[in-house]
């Protein structure tokens, strides 16, 4: 049996919490423990938990983004300068692709940035186009993803990020 | 490097062969823009001045330094108290090529202590400063900002009744322009505050951005001078009071405005107020995540720049999660909940 990152991290934190933090009195280097106790917070949340997340994230993202499906998007420009629907279509059969294998984090969360710059770009076609019941419909999608991608972020910065900023 | 030494021979170039820098002394946190006390002798006379440059990722706040150095040259000469602004230097070697302003210290601090205390000497003190602050304030909203050279560089918005859309144009064009991250609950958020714009202001005033308590210099309870201008803008005066942290919980708050409508000579709308106090948590998220990129690229690596740039972002867009939607006063209600209970938006949107 070994430790796992959690519980590394977890020990980190304790000993600078313990055996650093009380004797530094300079407030410049306790501002950077500040910081540092912070991003140690963040890291006991994201470790265990960031892979699988991004993976449920992809495949929500595809599923929503789909819905696009129902807009008729010629002349729509990606926010990088592809043509849009290729960059969906591009963006779905990649998120294929993720499941057929084991993909690392970063591979996952370059994904899921593309994903998010694509729904960016499909909310703003949706306010172009208000009143369009294809684009109204595509909003509440998009919407109701956003508050799913929110909420499974949440414990990554909350209450992880509350506090002195500095 | 920046330390005695080199402020020295820096200070020597610009004020003379016979001047030592006998003190120097970097203000705390500094993460944006690094500021350092230096004080010095000169002959038999003593000298004592603010040294600030960008930090080595840039600044945070997408605007340069030179903006606030002109802002700070044009106000020196009007009834708006504000430090002698002395030179700008773009590039020089003492920064290794980071821009430069130096002015004269003030004689002041920026803390007032015992401001806090209880008992209801010390409340009628904390509304005097208030008041104080608010006088301040309207000798600023009420400059003319053409015979004052302001329309020289300062951004205008083309009428009052477009200030909010013309604030609203800018940092929307900068988040996209500039973030690190597609965010699209920040879109999203921003189209809705885009639909609840003020369609109205008193004037385009030059607005000073942040203000209130931790900005300013005080001294036995007046302010020797508006402090940090870098993010002074013309629009909506409704809009310096969304930021002007802390001043208008000192005392109360309908009196402290009161007091300065009458100085201002016009009214700050209550929904125009509700208004920017949400913006102002919108606007948070470019400002700070600005500052992310110098990190990403390897530049500047500290994790103050790092936990602002990314993690209070987060912290921010989880906010503006809470608030997308609701009617602009309720909104602003979580907002002012977030501010008096600070950094914990949970309770917040309880």
């Amino acid at each position: 049996m070994k430790p796992s990152v959690e519980q590394m991290l977890e020990a980190m934190q304790l000993a600078l919490r313990e055996k650093v933090s009380p004797v530094v009195t300079d407030q410049w280097a306790a501002s950077a423990l500040r910081s540092v106790d912070v991003i140690l917070n963040h890291l006991q949340a994201r470790t265990p938990v960031e892979g699988p997340m991004l993976y449920e994230d992809n495949r929500d993202l595809a599923a929503v983004l789909d819905g696009a499906g129902g807009l008729s998007l010629a002349g729509e420009v990606s926010s990088e300068g592809a043509v849009l629907t290729e960059a969906l279509a591009g963006f779905a059969a990649d998120v294929v692709a993720m499941a057929q294998g084991y993909p690392a984090v970063a591979v996952l969360s370059a994904l899921n940035v593309r994903g998010r710059f694509l729904l960016d770009d499909l909310l703003r076609v949706c306010h172009a186009r208000k009143g369009q019941e294809a684009a109204e419909q595509l909003h509440v999608a998009l919407r109701a993803y956003l508050d799913r991608h929110v909420e499974r972020e949440q414990p990554f910065f909350f209450p992880t990020y509350v506090g002195r900023p500095v | 490097m920046i330390n005695e030494a080199s402020l020295q021979s820096y200070f020597q170039k610009h004020l003379g062969a016979d001047t030592q820098v006998v003190k120097v002394k970097q203000t705390f946190p500094g993460i944006s823009r690094q500021t350092y006390l230096v004080w010095t002798k000169e002959g038999n006379a003593e000298g004592s001045y603010i040294f600030r440059t960008d930090s080595k990722g840039g600044p945070i706040c997408p605007v340069p330094l030179e903006y606030e150095w002109k802002v700070m040259s044009k106000l020196f000469k009007t009834v708006v108290p504000v430090a002698e602004p002395l030179w700008f230097e773009q590039a020089p070697e003492v920064t290794g090529g980071r821009p430069v302003m130096v002015r004269r210290m003030v004689d002041g601090s920026n803390e007032i202590p015992g401001l806090y205390d209880e008992g209801a000497a010390a409340a009628a003190r904390r509304q005097r400063v208030a008041f104080e602050h608010a006088e301040r304030l309207a000798a600023l909203h009420t400059l003319d900002l053409e015979a004052n050279g302001f329309t020289e560089f300062v951004d205008l918005p083309p009428s009052a009744e477009l200030a909010s859309r013309h604030d609203f144009e800018r940092w929307t064009g900068l988040w996209y322009k500039l973030r690190t991250d597609p965010m699209p609950l920040v879109t999203e958020a921003a189209y809705w505050l885009e639909e609840n714009l003020p369609k109205s202001a008193a004037r385009i005033s030059l607005c000073k951005g942040n203000n209130g308590m931790g900005e300013e210099i005080w001294k036995d309870d007046k302010i020797a001078a508006l402090s940090d201008w870098e993010l002074a803008f013309a629009g909506d005066p409704a809009q310096d009071w969304a930021m002007s942290q802390g001043m208008l919980t000192l005392g109360d708050a309908k009196a402290t405005i009161a007091h300065y409508e009458a100085a201002a000579g016009f009214s700050i709308d209550q929904s125009s107020l509700d208004f920017y106090r949400v913006w102002e948590v919108w606007k948070a998220v470019p400002t700070l995540n600005n500052g992310l990129r110098s990190f990403l690229d390897g530049t500047d690596k500290s994790v103050a720049r790092l936990n602002l740039g990314y993690g209070r972002v987060k912290l921010f867009e989880q906010l503006l999660g809470m608030m997308i939607g609701k009617p602009i006063d309720e909104a602003a209600a979580i907002v002012e909940r977030w501010r008096k209970s600070p950094y914990r938006p949970e309770n917040a949107a309880a």
